[in-house]
């Protein structure tokens, strides 16, 4: 399933966070979003999940509009997301974080085995009972991508995932994408690292003050003088 | 591939759906101990009316862990406190009052209505649960100060006017005794039936985190909505007992803010979003307020004000929350 | 009928600035450090004795409670703020433990008054000089022109003080951010605690003021008096002081000009049908933050 977004715009108050953006995600590729701060990342990201309703334009997950969707309708339809700063449930322990996912007539049994198996692979089997207040930064990132394991969703949106994280941790996160992308996910990651999006992403959308600045594969982006100039020029 | 990003189960996973539903951190023995509690406490509860001259006391310890209950469901598990849950209590008392004296309905008659009065009022309240906070709270108290000064301005003949409705006979005190018992512990079982299902947690996780609850799928208004509806239906259905129970109502009494207030404190000093809390802050509250009515008649008030203020100081969680927080191992067999 | 008219309108606006009055006490604390003060109806009552006491009882000017009312109800909030606060602020909800905290502080406080005064209606008593005044063909007693006129030096001082000073920008700053406020190096503690006792002492200001206008009151008014500050500031806007007035005068003027139109009972559903309608259109009230709306 694609994600397809065309001509997005949205203000806030006189500020145009978003204007007339344009990418497209496609199964089984990961696509980068780059910009600075403030460039309209976080913006696109609340559009398509639902947090915030566009101005104009259209998003379509595999030809359907989930434009204006309530969040939970969204992640219904197949979106999943991290956040920055994690946001994991603070006041349930690691494993209910990941029971409390909508069942959707999957039998507790199963869905308790597939918990055990995802706090396996993102190494927190043994905090399986600790509450997730408790846990490290860190290991709240993972909590999220175990939940997004559980969650299984056809399109995910990865807000800096990587940001503050230990090596060994970034090990996992890496396998996991790889996992996704072999699965036919289609992957949104947004991150300030250019160095692993050249790495990883298909094609890189880079924002600039809500507008697209410049797309497509790692190798014209990163040659692309709008982006020197905007961007990367301090390091040229 | 692996499983865990398959998304539909397939039957070869057969053997592992035979597990039983996980009850989260909870011990399994706990929730069979607590139903135990439950069944224990009924049972005394009907035996009360053959060892007691007067069942008024227990009538009351029983509203009062309904009302907290379900008051919980609502302000414990969802954080919107409804300063305005009098409203549910007075529009059963009036609804069972009003079927009963003037279209002369027999007992289950007039429940039925108020359980229907009260349904109907949660669903015409609903648009409120679009607010937060304090503005939820003064808005729905708005309402229920509303409701009662409609109710003044029907006429005599509908709803009986400022002066109320005086009940005359016909319905059995230790019947309306045993139906309270029962809607009490009905109260508690719904609640308890939430904790230990996914529900609870998705209660729990909405509490902690609206957004990223959202995110993973969790239908948060749906469940609001439910929790609202449940609580409001409950406090009308005490409503309608009590004002069947004590043959008198009137809108001062039945729409009393003192309802509201008393059930939030009750939860709150058990401990609320807790099951047990609700029930042990009622049933302390009720036998302090009897023993210092009875010892201290002026200093009442003061040492009740006393009571809940060094609570909330000293165990701002509830006694049933600050337990848990304290000592983990307790957190598999308290809930 | 007119001269009705002119009457209600007359009535409204001496109670608005009143009641205004008592929602910008309260929302002072809402606002600025999420304290929802269930109590501030029996602090407001509480200066209502105290004129009790000082005109009734001791045959003075009721001029002269207002320093008394504030003064003991600035003291008795210092105690109480000093004992509670830090941990009603570090409570995990901050706003449900004051709730409950300041619930059973009302309760004593209802029941000290009960003590020592009974539970008959008691009213403010003393002949002022001359008992009232004649304008346009309105007979206005001297009382309410005297409860009015303070209230309307001590709005505009509030506001001077909220706008003009650093204390005041600091009040209203915390209002959007504690913690910004505290990296700035701003003492929240000690601002908290002084605005809470600042706002205790206006209570009881208040308190005097509405006394000299109602005709009588009892120690169980209070919780009347705190339903009415909420809904005025939530009317407004939380933590809004321009809103708490314009909220005190809409509620006001609702409740007087339909108890004129068509009667008493309908006066009181008047004002709160109105908050449910204002609400329903803009969530965070009249001149509230939007970000405090679901």
């Amino acid at each position: 399933m694609s994600l397809q977004i065309s001509n997005l715009s949205k203000s806030y108050g006189r500020v145009r966070a978003l204007s007339d953006v344009s990418l497209s995600v496609h199964p089984g590729e990961v696509l980068g979003i780059m910009g600075v701060n403030g460039a309209g990342k976080s913006t696109l990201l609340n559009c398509i999940c639902g947090f915030a309703t566009p101005d104009a334009g259209a998003i379509e997950l595999g030809g359907r509009g989930i434009c204006g969707q309530r969040p939970d309708h969204v992640s219904r339809a197949g979106v999943g997301r991290t956040f920055q700063v994690p946001r994991s449930f603070r006041s349930l322990t690691v494993l209910e974080n990941l029971l409390v996912v909508p069942a959707r007539g999957e039998p507790s049994g199963i869905r308790l085995d597939r918990a055990h198996h995802a706090l396996e692979k993102v190494k927190l089997a043994t905090l399986a009972n600790n509450y997730a207040g408790e846990l490290s930064g860190g290991q709240q990132k993972l909590l999220e991508l175990a939940r997004i394991l559980i969650l299984a969703p056809r399109v995910v949106l990865f807000d800096e995932p990587l940001a503050g994280m230990h090596s060994d941790l970034c090990r996992v996160f890496l396998d996991e994408v790889a996992e996704m992308l072999s699965r036919s996910v289609a992957v949104m990651l947004v991150c300030h690292d250019p160095g692993i999006l050249y790495r990883l992403a298909r094609d890189i959308v880079v924002l600039h003050e809500g507008r697209v600045l410049s797309s497509g594969s790692p190798a014209a982006v990163r040659c692309d003088p709008a982006v020197i100039e905007a961007y990367l020029g301090v390091q040229h | 591939m692996s499983m865990v990003m398959q998304s539909a189960p397939s039957a070869e996973t057969a053997p592992s759906v035979r597990q039983r539903a996980p009850l989260f951190r909870l011990h399994r023995a706990s929730v069979w101990i607590w139903c135990l509690t439950l069944a224990g406490i009924s049972l005394i509860a009907v035996s009360i009316p053959a060892v007691s001259a007067g069942v008024s006391f227990w009538f009351y310890l029983f509203q009062w862990i309904a009302l907290a209950s379900a008051l919980n469901l609502m302000a414990g598990m969802t954080g919107y406190v409804p300063f305005g849950f009098a409203a549910f209590f007075g529009i059963g008392a009036y609804a069972a009052a009003v079927l009963s004296q003037f279209h002369h309905a027999p007992t289950w008659a007039a429940l039925v209505g108020a359980t229907a009065a009260g349904a109907l009022l949660a669903v015409l309240f609903a648009p409120t649960l679009r607010l937060r906070g304090v503005f939820f709270s003064v808005v729905s108290l708005s309402l229920a100060i509303v409701l009662r000064s409609v109710i003044v301005l029907l006429p005599e003949d509908v709803a009986g006017g400022s002066s109320g409705i005086t009940i005359t006979g016909r319905h059995d005190p230790i019947r309306l005794y045993y139906l309270m018992v029962a809607v009490s512990m009905g109260a508690v079982a719904i609640a308890t039936a939430i904790s230990v299902t996914p529900h609870g947690l998705r209660l729990k996780a909405i509490g902690d985190d609206l957004d990223a609850a959202q995110i993973i799928g969790v239908n948060a208004k749906g469940l609001r909505l439910a929790m609202w509806m449940l609580s409001g239906t409950i406090a009308a259905v005490c409503g309608a007992l009590e004002g069947l129970y004590s043959s008198a109502i009137d809108p001062a009494a039945a729409f009393n803010i003192l309802i509201s207030t008393k059930a939030i404190i009750y939860a709150a000093l058990g401990g609320l979003g807790t099951v047990m809390g609700p029930v042990v802050g009622a049933v302390l509250m009720t036998i302090t307020d009897e023993l210092i009515w009875t010892r201290f008649p002026i200093a009442n008030l003061f040492i009740l004000g006393l009571i809940v203020s060094a609570t909330v100081l000293f165990f701002p969680r509830g006694i049933v929350g600050s337990l848990l927080q304290r000592h983990p191992r307790f957190r598999r067999w308290f809930f | 009928m007119t001269s009705l008219m002119t009457g209600a309108i007359v009535n409204a606006i001496a109670l608005g600035i009143l009641y205004g009055l008592l929602g910008l006490s309260l929302t002072i604390v809402y606002g600025a450090m999420r304290i929802a003060n269930l109590a501030h109806g029996e602090m407001v009552l509480a200066g209502s004795y105290v004129a009790y006491v000082v005109t009734t009882q001791l045959g003075y000017s009721p001029l002269a409670a207002i320093p008394v009312a504030f003064i003991l109800l600035f003291l008795l909030a210092f105690a109480l703020f000093a004992v509670a606060g830090r941990r009603l602020q570090a409570a995990r909800d901050p706003e449900m433990a004051s709730f409950l905290f300041f619930y059973g502080v009302s309760l004593m406080v209802a029941s000290g008054l009960l003590f020592l005064f009974d539970a008959d209606a008691r009213s403010v008593i003393f002949q002022f000089q001359p008992l009232s005044y004649r304008v346009l063909g309105l007979v206005i007693p001297k009382a309410r022109v005297v409860a009015v006129g303070v209230a309307m030096v001590l709005v505009p001082a509030l506001f001077l003080f909220l706008y003009r000073t650093t204390s005041g920008k600091a009040l209203r700053a915390a209002v959007m951010n504690r913690d910004a406020l505290r990296i700035v190096g701003v003492d929240v503690e000690r601002l908290s605690l002084v605005a809470f006792s600042v706002s205790a002492g206006i209570a009881g200001v208040t308190g005097v003021l509405l006394a000299l206008v109602f005709p009588a009151f009892t120690p169980f008014s209070g919780l009347d008096y705190t339903i009415t500050g909420f809904v005025v500031i939530v009317l407004g806007g939380l933590g809004s002081p321009l809103g708490a007035l314009l909220g005190g005068m809409i509620f006001a003027f609702s409740e007087q000009l339909t108890t004129l139109w068509i009667g008493q009972s309908a006066g009181v559903l008047a004002g709160f049908l109105i908050l449910v309608l204002v609400v329903a259109i803009r969530p965070a009230g009249l001149i509230g933050q939007a970000e405090w709306k679901s």
